[in-house]
């Protein structure tokens, strides 16, 4: 060992068991802290809550103005019926027989009658109840109107558009706008008015009223009116119906969403001539659309201002439609000149403080969370493409840094000076695996001092299972102590350890024979002194077992292989992983051993090493299988422990967040490992919220763009992946599958971690059974022979710890042996 | 690998009976009988008096649990599946023809048939969606969502009794709050025959979870007097709402009121699992007990014919009974007629195709099926008794196990013939959901 090395600092002895669980991260037993945090959340919340409430059911009050309701129901009309009459305006009437056997109708909820003519005599022969359009003054005019309406809007670019050239033309229009688009573009709503147009209610997310309940209707039609009053200064009383047709036909099988309109008091207005607008601009040019037929009665004509492929064909259309009308002596005044019944429907008023509540309403939860997708979707893509791009680069170019690093290994290691190894198993009831495990061990083609196994009050086989490799193999001993877990008996085995390096191999965990030679040939390299530790390569073992061990098998390639590649070029490993590693005893005495604070030991090591200025490498052909949890719930467990521990670790050596002495470790990958933690806490639920809603109103197009655009990314870094593992291609059959099981898995563990360590309650170590299924390929892919030919050097008994040294090769320290020399 | 068999409780443990569940099979009897009532005459205080498709997926949800905590999923998809599909194909290869040969029409605006495209056709194969028909055939095809709904029940069901085991509470709730979303108007259907699917499924969710309930024996732990007072507070919470928020077309009828009708049925299958009444005294009535246990053989035959059998036979009261000896109409002796009609065709769609239901189940065809069966109408008892085990498993998971009871040997004393095994399967699934509560998960509680 080189001697700028700090001496080996024994630790005191392990503390009692119930000190080591007060000293852990987050803990709370008294459960004051949880206590103080549900008080806060109930303060802050119950407040909000009532506020919310209460406003909402402000803003959903029926505002002033409305038109007399109709007390009717399609029990009573039916699902379809004759329409009568002309005009843009369409309402129910209900028929009444009146004098002289002649039939009336009369307006539900007014009480008007209006006398029938001939016609509508035929149709209101057969149908107690008839759908009629008015709205226009009769007979022709000199002077006949054509009343502008567009749909589909506001939309940035194009209403601005549309109302430049009405001005130009000085003419007025009626807008129908939703709420969701208004609230995305509110000045643009308020700037419609302020140019003297009419804006009318498109309801508040275009819902079909023939499908919603009423509830749901009053509010898509009161609350959008609030909110449109208090944008415009107008009542926006005239609805046009979503998802309703303007033609007789359409209309007549649109009675329910009439009726339920009609119900709230709002005009319901369709048109006469729909323009074809929309659709693909560059299969047609604006020259194509027909003109409307213009013989000199008044004409509603229905355009779009928003919504397709863009609509610069409205915008050239209306300005050959405006000249066309005015040549053919048409005016196009507002609205309320031609349809003077609906004056009262878009009157000025005073914003009160339920329209305003509305329009705030409005935009909570249609404006703001549509630019907050929009920020997400970004950081989003930054964090999958940017981050796997960056990881991917750094993997490739240390691997090719690596080769020309191999290579001076070679020629410089063979004059090193033997460096005596200890290889360290703590096991607790790992009868099925442990004999394996010391069998790979043993056929290791790196001399090994000794192979030490800590038994943690295995209440199986375990003990004998050791016994008997030990009986052939003298290399091997055994170390019993009472169950205190893995930390515990992991620095009660540094402590016996005879060799200057140690290494760590897990009991589930098989290794190749060159495995533990590739990981201590770092150490001969190392001129400085302070290499600390090098961690192997997990793989897993059992891969051909069900899909939950294939994607684990990619994910050990992916995200943990290439991403730890990564981090080891920028000589910031965060987790030098227990199953494999090798470590240099003295280093890790000196940061104090495996910390009992955390339940993930080997991260809370390696940020100590990294915090005491030791340096971690990783040697990328010392290969270790390990057996992943093949069953849901095993996996959880796992991965429960592994969340929650370096939730622990990195909140405990929080202050090398942001630090320039700790280099890329604390500029970049812990805080980048920070904000990938919070950010999803607090916004997997609102993201999946709005995908849900993205789904239902846009289809699966867009949520499958990002899928594959992921899936993309992951493609990329998992083809690395296998490339720098030298591993099978059919790995990759997972990827399609990765993120379908990742994302939930992810949200899972997220949300389970941080309540638990909100909660501060104890997480079990929750081990998991071993069913031994590991199948390795036991030889590693490794281009370089295992350097340091180090002459086995079986323990002297001066090398071993006086007093604890038995001839049998078995240490109880059950009973409470002092173990310190 | 040996089983540890511990009796834990046998609250109605009748060893001597025969190896049917009566209650189970005079419940589904019960189900479908009111089921051919309702859509002959329609009244609305039928889906009260008894909620029937409540509890068919109660039923289906305990029987589906059974399977899956002795078999692997996807044997289990695998069996059900096959058994669902061919009576529908029949019904298919019957009704599409003559569908095509009355013009396929269809209006899209009033709900009343889909469109002729490859996508109708291919929900025919494989209900994914409720198959599509014309607007002739609407009437005959609506029964079909059950169909749709029962198939997406069993893809979900390995994730959902997973769900359920771990957190029963959570996982009652999640189709509770998509049916409040449905039921408020925070969620608008949008017509599309997904939306339709969803509705469904959150509204008989919550049932299909009491099934799992049932099964693993939660349900029985539950204090009577705890059960009495939940089922009788959601049956009244449902007729509330239907009072409250009333169809526009149907009025309050439960049927049409997706979340009245979750409560009630919920409320009703609760009280009707729970408290669990002997029917062995049925063994002693055999032409009742073979009448029941005929329908139970047939069920899914009745289910998917019904419809046309209706129509059928008010075609043929209005064409040669009607006017002749009294007046077409409403009235006591008209229904009597009908119904009457309606039972006689059944019958005899029963001899004509029931033997599909044998072939989907892969047992002997039988013309009549209450030939060739035991004396308690049943093909022959499988296990006797309701009794309930707890399987203790060392370590592992058998997926193929059984377990015969017949004589208390722990069943790896007996070797399992395939054939012998195959045999059985018939009734051992019919009778799944009482009598089994297995506690085979060591991962759950270890």
């Amino acid at each position: 060992m080189s001697a700028d090395c700090q001496p080996p600092t024994v630790p005191a002895e392990s503390p009692a068991r119930s000190d080591r669980a007060a000293a852990a991260v987050f803990l709370d037993p008294s459960g004051a802290r949880w206590h103080r945090v549900r008080r806060t959340v109930l303060l802050l919340l119950l407040p909000l809550l009532l506020l919310s409430l209460g406003s909402l059911a402000l803003a959903s009050t029926r505002p002033s103005g409305a038109l007399p309701r109709a007390a009717l129901s399609v029990a009573e009309t039916g699902r379809t019926l004759p329409v009568v009459g002309r005009g843009p305006l369409v309402r129910v009437l209900q028929v009444v027989p009146g004098a002289a056997g002649a039939k009336v109708a009369i307006v539900p909820g007014t009480g008007m009658v209006r006398l029938l003519n001939p016609d509508e005599q035929t149709a209101a022969a057969s149908s107690p109840y008839l759908l009629e359009r008015y709205g226009y003054a009769g007979g022709p005019r000199q002077h006949p109107a054509l009343l502008l309406t567009f749909d589909g809007g506001p939309d940035p670019k194009y209403t601005q558009r549309v109302l430049d050239v009405l001005r130009r033309h000085d003419v007025s229009a009626t807008f129908f706008v939703t709420g969701q688009a208004a609230a995305r573009e509110p000045d643009l709503v308020r700037q419609i008015s302020a140019s003297g147009h009419i804006v009318g209610n498109r309801t508040l997310t275009y819902v079909n009223f023939s499908n919603a309940p009423q509830p749901r209707v009053r509010q898509e039609l009161l609350v959008a009116d609030r909110a449109l009053r208090a944008l415009t200064g107008r009542r926006a009383g005239v609805v046009r119906l979503p998802y309703a047709a303007g033609d007789d036909a359409g209309l007549g099988v649109a009675v329910p969403a009439i009726l339920a309109a009609q119900r709230q008091g709002y005009a319901v207005m369709a048109y006469d001539a729909a323009v074809e607008d929309l659709g693909d601009p560059k299969q047609a040019d604006a020259r194509a659309l027909p003109l409307p037929r213009l013989s000199g009665n008044d004409v509603t004509v229905r355009l779009h201002d928003g919504g397709g492929k863009g609509r610069q064909r409205t915008v050239d259309y209306l300005d050959r439609l405006i000249p066309y009308a005015q040549s053919r002596g048409y005016v196009l005044p507002p609205l309320t000149q031609v349809l003077p019944t609906l004056t009262q429907a878009v009157a000025p008023v005073d914003v009160t403080l339920a329209d305003r509540f509305a329009a705030l309403w409005m935009m909570a939860l249609l404006g703001w969370p549509h630019a907050a997708v929009t920020s997400l979707f970004w950081f989003a893509v930054f964090a999958v493409v940017g981050v796997s791009s960056m990881t991917v680069c750094l993997a490739l170019w240390r691997s090719r840094k690596r080769r020309r690093l191999l290579s001076l290994l070679v020629t410089q290691a063979t004059g090193g000076q033997p460096l005596s190894v200890t290889v360290l198993i703590a096991a607790y009831n790992e009868e099925n695996v442990i004999a394996r495990t010391l069998e790979s061990l043993g056929a290791s083609r790196h001399p090994l001092t000794e192979l030490l196994v800590i038994d943690d009050g295995s209440s199986d086989d375990t003990a004998a299972r050791v016994r008997a490799v030990a009986a052939r193999d003298p290399r091997v001993r055994l170390l019993s102590q009472d169950n205190s877990g893995k930390s515990g008996a992991l620095n009660n085995g540094l402590r016996v350890a005879t060799g200057d390096l140690v290494v760590t191999v897990d009991a589930d965990t098989l290794v190749s024979p060159d495995s533990v030679g590739n990981l201590v040939r770092h150490f001969a390299l190392d001129t400085t002194g302070r290499l600390a530790a090098v961690a192997g390569v997990v793989r897993v073992g059992n891969r051909d077992l069900n899909l939950l061990t294939r994607w684990q098998s990619l994910e050990y390639l992916t995200q943990i292989s290439v991403e730890r590649a990564a981090h080891d070029a920028l000589g910031a490993i965060t987790i030098v992983p227990g199953a494999c590693a090798a470590w240099r005893r003295g280093a890790v005495m000196s940061v104090g051993g495996y910390s009992e604070d955390t339940l993930a030991e080997d991260c809370d090591l390696s940020l100590s090493l990294h915090r005491a200025g030791w340096r971690v490498t990783q040697d990328d052909e010392a290969l270790a299988f390990t057996e992943a949890p093949a069953t849901l719930d095993d996996l959880l467990k796992q991965r429960v422990r592994w969340t929650f521990g370096t939730l622990q670790a990195v909140t405990k050596h929080r202050n090398m967040l942001l630090k320039p002495r700790h280099g890329w470790l604390g500029m970049l990958v812990l805080p980048w490992y920070a904000a990938s933690l919070i950010v999803p806490l607090l916004t997997i639920p609102f993201v999946g919220v709005m995908g849900v809603v993205a789904v239902r109103t846009q289809g699966w197009g867009i949520v499958g763009v990002y899928f594959a655009a992921f899936t993309l990314a992951h493609l990329m870094v998992a083809a690395t992946g296998v490339r720098l593992a030298r591993e099978s291609w059919r790995h990759l059959l997972v990827v399609p599958v990765y993120r379908v099981v990742y994302e939930p898995l992810r949200a899972y563990l997220l949300y389970v971690s941080a309540y638990s360590a909100l909660r501060g309650v104890k997480v079990g170590w929750n081990k998991l059974a071993r069913a031994g299924t590991v199948r390795a390929p036991l030889t590693a892919p490794a281009e370089l022979p295992p350097v340091l030919p180090v002459p086995a050097q079986p323990p002297t008994p001066a090398a071993l710890p006086t007093g604890v040294a038995s001839p049998h090769r078995v240490i109880d320290l059950r009973d409470p042996v002092e173990v310190r020399p | 690998m040996t089983p540890v068999l511990e009796r834990t409780s046998a609250p109605t443990a009748q060893a001597a009976s025969a190896g049917r569940d009566r209650y189970i099979d005079t419940l589904r009897a019960l189900a479908l009988v009111r089921v051919v009532t309702y859509h002959l005459l329609g009244w609305a205080w039928l889906p009260l008096l008894f909620p029937s498709m409540g509890v068919m997926f109660a039923l289906a949800g305990g029987l589906v649990a059974a399977s899956l905590s002795r078999a692997g999923q996807w044997t289990v998809l695998r069996r059900r599946v096959r058994r669902l599909l061919p009576p529908l194909w029949a019904l298919g290869i019957v009704l599409i023809p003559v569908m095509l040969w009355r013009g396929w029409t269809y209006d899209a605006s009033s709900y009343e048939g889909s469109s002729l495209s490859w996508s109708s056709l291919v929900t025919w194969v494989l209900p994914v969606y409720t198959p599509g028909g014309s607007a002739w055939g609407a009437p005959f095809v609506s029964p079909l969502w059950y169909l749709s709904a029962y198939l997406w029940f069993l893809v979900l069901s390995p994730g959902l009794l997973w769900l359920w085991r771990r957190w029963p509470r959570r996982t009652l709730a999640l189709p509770v709050v998509v049916l409040l979303a449905f039921g408020t108007g925070l969620i608008v259907s949008n017509g599309s025959r997904t939306d339709a699917v969803s509705l469904i499924l959150a509204t008989y969710g919550s049932c299909w979870l009491l099934g799992f309930a049932h099964q693993d024996g939660s349900l029985r732990r539950v204090p009577g007097r705890q059960a009495l007072a939940l089922g009788v507070t959601l049956i009244v919470a449902g007729a509330g709402w239907a009072h409250a928020h009333p169809d526009p077309e149907l009025g309050a009828n439960i049927d049409a009121i997706p979340v009245a009708n979750a409560a009630y049925c919920l409320g009703y299958a609760l009280l009707l699992l729970r408290f669990y009444p002997s029917f062995d005294w049925m063994c002693r009535h055999v032409v009742l007990d073979t009448l029941v246990a005929t329908v139970n053989a047939r069920a899914m035959t009745i289910y998917l014919w019904h419809n046309v059998t209706v129509a059928s036979a008010l075609l043929l009261e209005q064409r040669y009974a009607a006017g002749r000896w009294y007046a077409y109409g409403h009235d006591t002796l008209s229904h009597c007629v009908q119904y009457a009609v309606v039972w006689v065709l059944i019958a005899a769609i029963l001899l004509a195709l029931g033997w599909v239901e044998d072939v989907a189940a892969q047992r002997r065809a039988r013309v009549l099926p209450w030939r060739g069966r035991g004396p308690g109408g049943t093909t022959p008892p499988r296990r006797q008794g309701r009794l309930q085990f707890k399987i203790v498993r060392r370590r592992g998971r058998q997926p193929h196990q059984d377990i015969d009871l017949r004589d208390g040997r722990p069943p790896t004393a007996r070797p399992a013939h395939p054939a012998h095994r195959r045999a059985g399967q018939h009734s051992r699934q019919r009778l799944m959901p009482t009598t089994t509560p297995w506690h085979s998960r060591r991962s759950t509680r270890g």
